[in-house]
Formats: C-alpha cells, structure tokens, sequence
C-alpha cells in the first residue's frame, strides 16, 4: 500500500499532493482543541500498524487501521495520516517524501469515506447496527485504500486492472481482519465514550 | 478519555512488540564467476518472489532483464554498459528497491569506464611479472576459483546484514512516537493561543 519512490509519474504526484494539502488543510481546521489526545493516539496507533504483517495470504501486506481513524478523526485523519507517513518515510524508509502526497491521499480519502457512509451509524443507531457499520468501515476502508493504490500505479502507466484486482485480493485477508477489529472497537467505545464515535467535523 | 488512552496505548504497544514487522523491499548484487548475481528481499526477512529485475546503464539505458526465483535470488550474465549501473527491483504493488553496482562491486580496480575489461576477483596488491601470459592466465583461473570459495561465506554474511539493516528497531519506533506527541504538542499550543482566558 505504500509506494515507493521513483514508481509514480510528476502529474499523479502533484495531483497526490494537492489533495492531500486540501485534506490536511481541512482537517487541521476542524480538529477541536480537546481532540487532540484522540488525534495523536490515532496517528500513533497508524504509525504503528502498518509494521504488524498480516499473514494471512501470499502476498506481503500490512495492517492499516483506515477505518478506525477515519471514524474516529473524520477530517482529522489527514493530518494524523500525513504526520506518520511522513515519519515512517523519513525513519524506515516506508513509501517516501516525494510520494507522500500520493500515500497520504490513498490512506486518508477512505478514512474519510468511510466517516461520511458510518460515522453516523456507529455514532447513533442500535448497537448491533453499529458494530456492523464499525466492520463495514474497517473493511472498506482497507479495499478502498488498495483501490486508490491500484488507481495511483495505473494513472503512472501501470495495467489498472491487473493492479488493482492483485491489490484487492491480497488485501483481502487484512480487510476482514480490519473490519472485526474495528467493530471490536466500536462495541468497546459506545460502552465506555460514546462521544469518540463519529465526531461533528 | 483515560481508558481510550490507555486501550489505544496499549494497543500500540503490543503492536509493536510484535515480531512480524514489516515490509521496505531491498536488493544487493555482486559479481561471481562471471555472472551478476543478486537478492531481493523484504526488510526483516521474506524473500522477493519472482520479481522483475532491471539493470540500467550510468545513463538510465536498460541494459538487461530478468526475475527473481523463489529464494529471492537472481543471476544474469554480466552485462555489459557504461558503469555505474543500478539494478531495479519491482516487487509489485508500488514498491521498488534500487542497488548502485560500482567497479568496487565487481572487483575491478577504480579505473574510469572504458578500461575496465572482464570483471575478475580482486587479485593481490603488486602481481609478480608473470613468466608467460598462458601460465599467467591459468594462475589467473584458478585464483579467481579459489577466492570465489573463499569469499562465499563471507559474501553470506553481507548479505545477513544488508537485510538485518533494513529491520525496523524498536530505537525508530518510538522515535516516531515522540515526534508525533511532539508535532500534537506544538498543534495544541497553536488551537490554544487565539483563544486567551476562553478555554
């Protein structure tokens, strides 16, 4: 999911970086002051997972965590994302910096998809209902993540639809373990701060 | 708020004690007998599995192609262009690894492009003046058998810390970390100061 450098064509990376300067410009606007803590736990629990190797599958993928920031941060997730990112690039060489506007949209445009389709389910709604939109956001967000991935590598000269089904399918596995883990979550946080779930941003 | 932090936290936490990590692609080639051989690999181990591999040329030119085999490993006749040549590695999905092959990698002396003819193993400083240039060219042989066995394994043990190189540390992991809470920090400072004596 993260790309490297030197794969990805001059126009996909300004497109790339200029949404993702929109993104984090909207964000940082709309984080609350008393979001913070919540800001940066979520960037850090991001930067984290993706060095967890899922190995379910052949193919070597990672842990993303998408949907929880996305549901967690809405606009926020921009910020966060583009903060580890960044920091994975610079510390372990994950993707890189003149890729990062690519990287950061194609992480952070399905967090905030999936907080515009199940912010409000998992925020309002009965509590079965919630824990299934909690999975419907962790899951999505994984394939919609590979998809822009695919999508990024295809506007570069790559064959799209090759790409993308080889994408989908090895995230696969992370997409079902991403959607228990986040209505795990969900079910957890409308017990104890139901508050967190779906913010106004 | 505490217990989010604290779950979330401890989440984190045990993420990263977790002993799969993750995932930059890396590769290294080298000379041996005749040949330019090399590897691909995952950082913290898993081998590059039928990866196309590219050799390009000082100016950028492809010079030849072919893929990794299910060890990660790749060998190919040596090519033959203007040095430095870099080998490519794509392992699919966006990642990408470079390797800079200079004369050093190929055991020749520093000369500039051009001298440089056949690679061969380095041989020992200052040859004696050789009686004939056949008997010359056997010793040569069988040298270049000789130092090819020799320097195996610890071409072996390279290649060990090439990948355990690219291993992602528990020392960058929580550097990561602090510059995070730093760069939240410094955002809190700046949501806080418009609002004076409000919050």
């Amino acid at each position: 999911m993260h790309i490297s450098e030197g794969v990805l064509t001059a126009p996909v990376l300004g497109a790339g970086a200029a949404l993702t300067a929109v993104g984090v410009a909207v964000g940082l606007k709309k984080i609350d002051y008393d979001q913070l803590p919540r800001v940066a736990l979520l960037a850090a629990v991001f930067f984290v997972a993706s060095l967890v190797r899922v190995p379910l599958g052949p193919a070597n993928v990672h842990l993303y965590l998408g949907g929880l920031v996305g549901l967690l941060l809405g606009w926020g997730a921009f910020p966060a994302m583009l903060a580890a990112l960044a920091l994975q690039a610079v510390l372990f060489q994950f993707g890189g910096l003149v890729v990062l506007g690519v990287n950061t949209f194609n992480m952070a445009m399905p967090a905030l998809l999936c907080f515009w389709l199940f912010g409000r389910l998992a925020r309002g709604g009965g509590r079965g209902l919630a824990i299934a939109a909690g999975f419907g956001a962790g899951a999505l967000a994984t394939l919609l993540a590979a998809g822009f991935t695919a999508l990024a590598l295809y506007l570069s000269g790559g064959e799209f639809i090759q790409a993308a089904q080889a994408l989908v399918i090895a995230h696969l596995p992370v997409a079902a373990v991403e959607g228990a883990l986040v209505a795990l979550a969900v079910g957890f946080l409308r017990q104890v701060r139901p508050g967190v779930l779906g913010t106004t941003a | 708020m505490r217990i989010i932090a604290v779950t979330l936290l401890a989440l984190g936490l045990a993420l990263a004690a977790c002993p799969a990590w993750a995932h930059g692609v890396g590769a290294y080639a080298y000379a041996e007998g005749g040949q330019l051989k090399g590897e691909a690999y995952f950082a913290g181990g898993g081998r590059c599995r039928s990866c196309r591999v590219e050799v390009l040329d000082a100016q950028g030119a492809a010079l030849t192609e072919t893929e990794t085999d299910a060890e990660g490993a790749f060998a190919m006749a040596m090519p033959s262009g203007e040095l430095p040549w870099t080998v490519v590695v794509h392992a699919g999905e966006g990642h990408r690894a470079d390797y800079k092959v200079t004369a050093a990698d190929l055991g020749q002396p520093m000369h500039p492009a051009g001298e440089a003819a056949s690679p061969e193993p380095k041989g020992p400083p200052g040859p004696p003046p050789a009686p004939g240039p056949v008997t010359a060219a056997v010793h040569e042989a069988e040298f270049g058998k000789l130092l090819d066995k020799k320097l195996a394994p610890l071409q072996a043990q390279v290649r060990r810390l090439a990948e355990a190189q690219g291993q992602v540390t528990l020392r960058d992991v929580v550097g990561g970390l602090g510059w995070i809470l730093g760069l939240v920090g410094v955002l809190a400072w700046a949501k806080a100061r418009p609002r004076g004596q409000g919050r």
